[in-house]
């Protein structure tokens, strides 16, 4: 299921870069769909770490959107499900995440956790005819993943929606705002781990990260790599 | 100093195992883990913790609940802080406030022996003329005014905010509380219980309700342990619910975080404040509520005096002798207001404990000890009337005083949610009517009193929340309360004043009566007259009496005088409360780190944060000017990543952009760009950028730095209303962007981009192309903007810093180097380009800025054309021109008045030295008659001198235009 290359590239071996890659000096870093991304940031990280608290940086993972009238009836034909409603997500069985934000507007976010070539090749470009429009959400979004039972709690520091489990379980989605930034907040599992996605301005990246982690310090959590989420661990 | 204490089981907050050693006013004193600052003070016999605001009159605790100023202390780096709520630390370090000498010795003491030279108002009325007066008092009444002192070198602490959503929130944890909660919960809700103080159990923590008092901890236990093991309940301890807004939006402050709590219902259950009796010198240390005296024998088994006198309008007095009786206190007397006996029971265990017992009388006199330091009697006498008392006195030597003049429901957060108070003659108390949906009120704030109705009256209140929310289909029965707890009037004027009504500001009987007399008939201006009620206890305990001797004094009822507006902060919050953890977004390019590790001094840009030029701050004017000539002789790199970006998509696209830009878009080829220019409904430029046609259905267009935003909503807004076939995406972090710029620019290009041809035929002048370079694909447009043969390149933004990359290593041959936006002003200046919103402001159409030739005027419409036509057709009365100045002139800035004889006809918006031009070069709004080229400018610069500038034509440089059509 996991495709996780350890061969170690440099932070910057790849033109296409995470927007906070510096904010993780000293993580081991593999390949996540033509970009670097951190498998591990400190020696002692594991599941039990995610569920102590965790921030992740997924910003490398392969992922897309389209809208308009004909986004959905295109998408189908892509063989992926679609969320029943606005403001909910569904995992599909490969891992990937489909969000629906409005009647006509999805985004398609790949496994963070193997390839999603043939995911990006198949989705390149939506059809050149009218209702339907390719989005640019790899760039213009950052993707973090919170994890641990305090996500709800940290996200009450930054966010004016109810997260907690009972009424913001997997599945659902908020367009938000998150310490004062826009944001799209699904929650979902990772491998078997709830966290919560968070979306955000990639040319604020910087900032979120640094304001989840404050936010994140009073509950004992730290930021963790994508090997974490294995079940090994 | 060390202390003693009384055996369990009183002292439910202390741990007799963890003493802790402080300082107060200079001196060593120990106390317990679990003891506030008042209550380990109490223990060690220091009653004098403040002095008054007014008279600086020596002041002890009051209520031992945070609910009075007699407790505020200064802490090393905090003032205002209540001692009998902050909580003792090992070496905490404390002293009092208000005197000038010490504590103990308080020159400031003699004021009170110049009361009668201060009546109510004595500042409004004395301090206003003749005029000028105010400014030789100022300074001396603003050296006695205020309490405490800041700490200015204070290091601020962490302080944030959370959001909490709950079905039910509950505030306060007494009995009714408690109930309220647990019948909630039993729905499975979610309950959230809030409490001011630390445990739980309000009253039942420290009243007895039964003779010994061995049932009302059996029930505590019971309540609190219930609570604490339902796991649907939160509990909040130390917290304070500090208002009420619409909807039941709850800000509930504890330690340094501010809580913003959502409930479906709410439930008010925050008691009574006990009331004090008002009678002459009632203020003195060791004269205390009953509660108080409970609470400091029930938390913290503080033994509060040696001999005590208990006065009381009620039975609860009659238990705070009991339970004293019961502690080794000395009980001497119980006085009772009231004319009547009326629970024989306890007169018996009164008799019981051979305590004397002393109907229908008062104190009315409370006698001190040398400097008014401590009670050390009472006078007491019988009631003969309303407020009146006969000749014959009783002095009791004693070092305590307990009294209960009746209660006060905790009314505050329910008024602020439009409840209405009014009065009973009968019962002589408040009561409150008229809550909104879905705010509920239980226990004694509900004029409830008896235990065993208080508890049901917390079921009652649960219920009903539970039916508004659909979990409960019973009909809660009505709980009524008989019992009287307020006396009529316990308020005994003495021909020698001090009979104090609010100990916040001094205020006495007569103050009230007298504002009223001045003509203060209102509730509200006597409050603003007298200052009645705006100190630190906010009403507390100056509401009752003083709605009563208004009333009388105005011969109203107390329901038409009422009291004041109550409005949050409930109790008195920080600023870091309020602001939190300050959340400043911040937006920073692709390359952001690039500039800072080649020396970038950063600039804002709204919420971006951009290179200003390269290179120490010290020599600003260097760095500028070498990297413009370096864009004028070889080749710069700029990040343009901050521009806003909008595509424009769908089969309408070319029909959407000719309606919102003044330019024609119909015809704008395919692979062309185009200078767009925005107008808003008035007519005023409100943003420029550049527009790309990438196919006929799809356009790329261009915003400010600042503009991004608003034009985005803008063009949202307008399709809302024409419904055109077209998507409308904002893409500004999407991509990073920078231009290369420079007569060497193509050389770099080529050096990188292979799938393109960058010859002048292949890639003219305002041309645009897709390709790739060095494999990033990216979107490249020639522009002109500083003058210079130049690329603007678009790549999508996880690329934009290997980009940078690409381009400084590919551009060394040709000494590549970046510049900054200050830089980049001047080289725009050059070629007289304006910048929207520099050069223009909020009255600028494009004929006063020189862009005529960018409107399109054949077709039909777009956004401001009709108010464009108007605005043009009128004559012009100023006008955007360039000016130079010689490079040894005084150099304006931007702002600078343009003055014509004594009129001012416009503005300088740009400025700089140009070493291109060889001297200082501007543009700036002036009279038209002065706008052609030649005419002189007279610019007011630094320091009021008036420089004469000469008008040219734009642009400066190269006016031809050879060098950017390379």
């Amino acid at each position: 299921m996991s495709q996780i290359k350890f061969d170690t590239p440099t932070r910057t071996q790849f033109s296409r870069r995470s927007p906070i890659y510096r904010q993780q000096a000293g993580a081991l870093f593999g390949e996540r769909d033509g970009a670097a991304i951190a498998l591990q940031v400190s020696d002692d990280e594991s599941r039990a770490q995610l569920q102590q608290g965790a921030l992740l940086d997924l910003s490398a993972t392969f992922r897309t959107g389209a809208r308009g009238r004909a986004a959905s009836q295109w998408l189908t034909q892509q063989q992926l499900p679609l969320p029943a409603q606005a403001n909910q997500s569904v995992t599909t069985g490969d891992g990937e995440l489909i969000l629906r934000l409005g009647n006509s507007e999805f985004w398609i976010l790949g496994n963070p956790l193997r390839e999603n070539g043939a995911l990006a090749r198949q989705l390149q470009s939506a059809p050149a005819t009218a209702g339907c429009y390719p989005l640019s959400c790899q760039h213009s979004h950052s993707w973090f993943a919170l994890s641990g039972k305090c996500r709800s709690a940290v996200m009450a520091k930054l966010c004016g929606v109810d997260m907690r489990e009972s009424v913001f379980g997997s599945g659902a989605l908020a367009m938000t705002s998150v310490a004062r930034v826009s944001a799209i907040v699904v929650s979902h599992e990772l491998q078997g781990v709830p966290v919560f996605s968070i979306l955000s301005d990639s040319t604020s990246a910087t900032y979120m990260w640094q304001a989840l982690l404050d936010a994140l310090q009073e509950f004992g959590g730290s930021t963790a790599g994508i090997t974490s989420l294995l079940p090994a661990n | 100093m060390t202390s003693t204490r009384l055996p369990a089981p009183m002292g439910l907050l202390i741990d007799r195992g963890q003493p802790l050693t402080f300082e107060f006013a200079g001196q060593h004193y120990q106390g317990l883990a679990g003891d506030s600052i008042a209550s380990a003070l109490l223990a060690n016999q220091r009653w004098l913790l403040s002095r008054s605001f007014k008279y600086h009159r020596p002041r002890g605790p009051l209520t031992m609940a945070g609910q009075d100023a007699n407790t505020l202390v200064q802490l090393p780096d905090e003032p205002n802080v209540l001692a009998d709520r902050f909580p003792l630390t090992a070496g905490l370090r404390a002293e009092g406030q208000n005197y000038s000498g010490s504590l103990d010795n308080d020159r400031g003491a003699a004021l009170g022996l110049l009361g009668r030279f201060l009546p109510v108002g004595f500042y409004y009325r004395t301090f206003f003329r003749p005029l000028g007066v105010w400014d030789q008092w100022e300074k001396f009444i603003r050296k006695t005014a205020g309490l405490g002192h800041a700490d200015l070198d204070f290091k601020p602490q962490y302080h944030d905010k959370a959001y909490r959503f709950y079905d039910v929130v509950i505030v306060g944890a007494g009995p009714a509380g408690l109930q309220a909660a647990l019948t909630a919960a039993t729905a499975g809700v979610s309950v959230l219980l809030v409490e001011e103080q630390s445990l739980l159990g309000g009253a039942l923590s420290y009243h007895q309700f039964d003779a010994d008092g061995e049932r009302t901890a059996q029930q505590r236990h019971a309540l609190v342990e219930q609570v604490q093991s339902t796991p649907n309940i939160d509990v909040m301890l130390n917290a304070t619910c500090n208002g009420w807004f619409t909807d039941n939006y709850l800000p509930v402050i504890q330690g340094n975080r501010m809580h913003k709590v959502r409930a479906r219902e709410c439930i008010v259950a925050s008691g009574a404040y006990e009331q004090h009796v008002v009678f002459r010198n009632n203020d003195l240390p060791g004269i205390l509520l009953c509660s108080a005296a409970e609470r400091l024998m029930s938390w913290y088994a503080v033994k509060p005096g040696q001999r005590a006198v208990v006065l009381t309008g009620n039975d609860e007095g009659y238990s705070t002798a009991l339970m004293l009786h019961a502690q080794g206190v000395d009980v001497a007397a119980v006085v009772d207001l009231r004319p009547e006996l009326h629970s024989p029971t306890l007169a018996q265990a009164l008799a019981e404990q051979q305590i004397p017992l002393m109907q229908h009388s008062t104190v009315f006199e409370a006698l001190a000890t040398k400097g008014n330091k401590h009670l050390r009697g009472v006078d007491i006498r019988r009631i003969s009337g309303r407020g009146q008392v006969d000749g014959h006195s009783t002095i009791i030597d004693c070092d305590l005083l307990c009294m209960s003049g009746g209660y006060m429901p905790a009314y505050q957060l329910l008024c602020q949610a439009g409840a209405q108070l009014s009065y009973s003659d009968e019962r002589c108390a408040f009561s409150l009517s008229n809550l909104p949906d879905h705010l509920h009120i239980a226990g004694s704030v509900n004029g409830i009193h008896s235990l065993d109705k208080v508890l049901a009256d917390g079921v009652r209140a649960a219920t009903r929340a539970l039916v508004n929310m659909g979990l409960s289909d019973g009909t809660p029965e009505t709980v009524t309360c008989t019992r009287v707890v307020n006396p009529e009037w316990p308020i005994f004027p003495h021909p020698k004043g001090k009979e104090f009504v609010d100990f916040d500001e001094d205020l006495q009987a007569k103050d009230i009566v007298n504002a009223t007399k001045l003509g203060y008939r209102d509730i509200q201006l006597v409050k603003r007259f007298s200052t009645v009620g705006m100190g630190p206890s906010q009403g507390r305990h100056s509401a009752l009496p003083t709605a009563r001797l208004v009333a009388d004094a105005t011969d109203r009822s107390v329901t038409e005088t009422g009291v004041t507006t109550a409005r949050p902060p409930f109790h008195a919050e920080k600023l870091a409360h309020i602001a939190g953890r300050i959340f400043s977004p911040y937006r920073q390019t692709a390359m952001h780190h690039r500039h800072l590790e080649m020396g970038a001094q950063m600039m804002p840009a709204g919420s971006w944060q951009r290179p200003a030029y390269y290179g120490p701050a010290a020599e600003r004017d260097r760095w500028v000017q070498e990297e413009a000539q370096h864009v004028r002789s070889k080749v710069g790199v700029i990040d343009v990543s901050t521009l806003g970006g909008i595509e424009v998509r769908g089969p309408d696209a070319a029909e959407f952009m000719n309606r919102i830009y003044t330019f024609a878009f119909l015809k704008q080829p395919v692979g062309r760009t185009r200078y767009a220019v925005f107008t808003n409904e008035q007519g005023v430029v409100v943003d420029d950028g550049v527009a790309s046609r990438l196919a006929e259905d799809h356009f790329y267009v261009s915003t400010t730095t600042s503009g991004a935003d608003a034009v985005y909503r803008e063009m949202t807004r307008w399709n809302a209303q024409w419904r055109l076939d077209v998507d409308i995406y904002n893409v500004t972090s999407a991509f990073s962007a920078v231009n290369v710029a420079g007569p060497d620019a193509r050389k770099v290009m080529e050096q990188l981009v292979q799938d393109v041809d960058l010859s002048p035929e292949g890639f003219p002048y305002l041309a645009y192309r897709e390709g790739t370079i060095g494999g990033i694909p990216a979107r490249m447009m020639r522009v002109g903007f500083v003058g210079e043969l130049g690329y603007e390149i678009h790549v999508p933004s996880s690329y934009g810093e290997a980009l940078w990359d690409l381009l400084l290593e590919a551009g060394k041959p040709w000494a590549i180097r970046p510049f900054g936006v200050e830089s980049q002003r001047l080289l725009r200046l050059e070629k007289g380009h304006i910048i929207v919103s520099q050069d223009t402001d909020g009255m600028s159409h494009p004929g006063e800025v020189g862009l005529e030739w960018a409107v399109n005027r054949k077709k039909p419409f777009f956004v401001g054309c009709r108010s464009v036509d108007i605005m043009m057709a009128l004559p012009q009365k100023r006008q955007l021109v360039g000016f130079r100045l010689p490079g040894d002139s005084p150099r304006p800035q931007e702002g600078h008045l343009v003055l014509r004889g004594d009129n001012v006809t416009g503005n300088v918006t740009s400025c700089e030295y140009s070493g291109t031009m060889g001297g200082i070069i501007g543009m700036a709004y002036a009279a038209v008659a002065d706008a052609t080229p030649g005419s002189r400018i007279h610019i007011r610069v630094d320091g009021g001198q008036t420089v004469a500038a000469e008008v040219v034509s734009l642009p400066f440089y190269d006016a031809d235009n050879a060098r950017q059509e390379l």
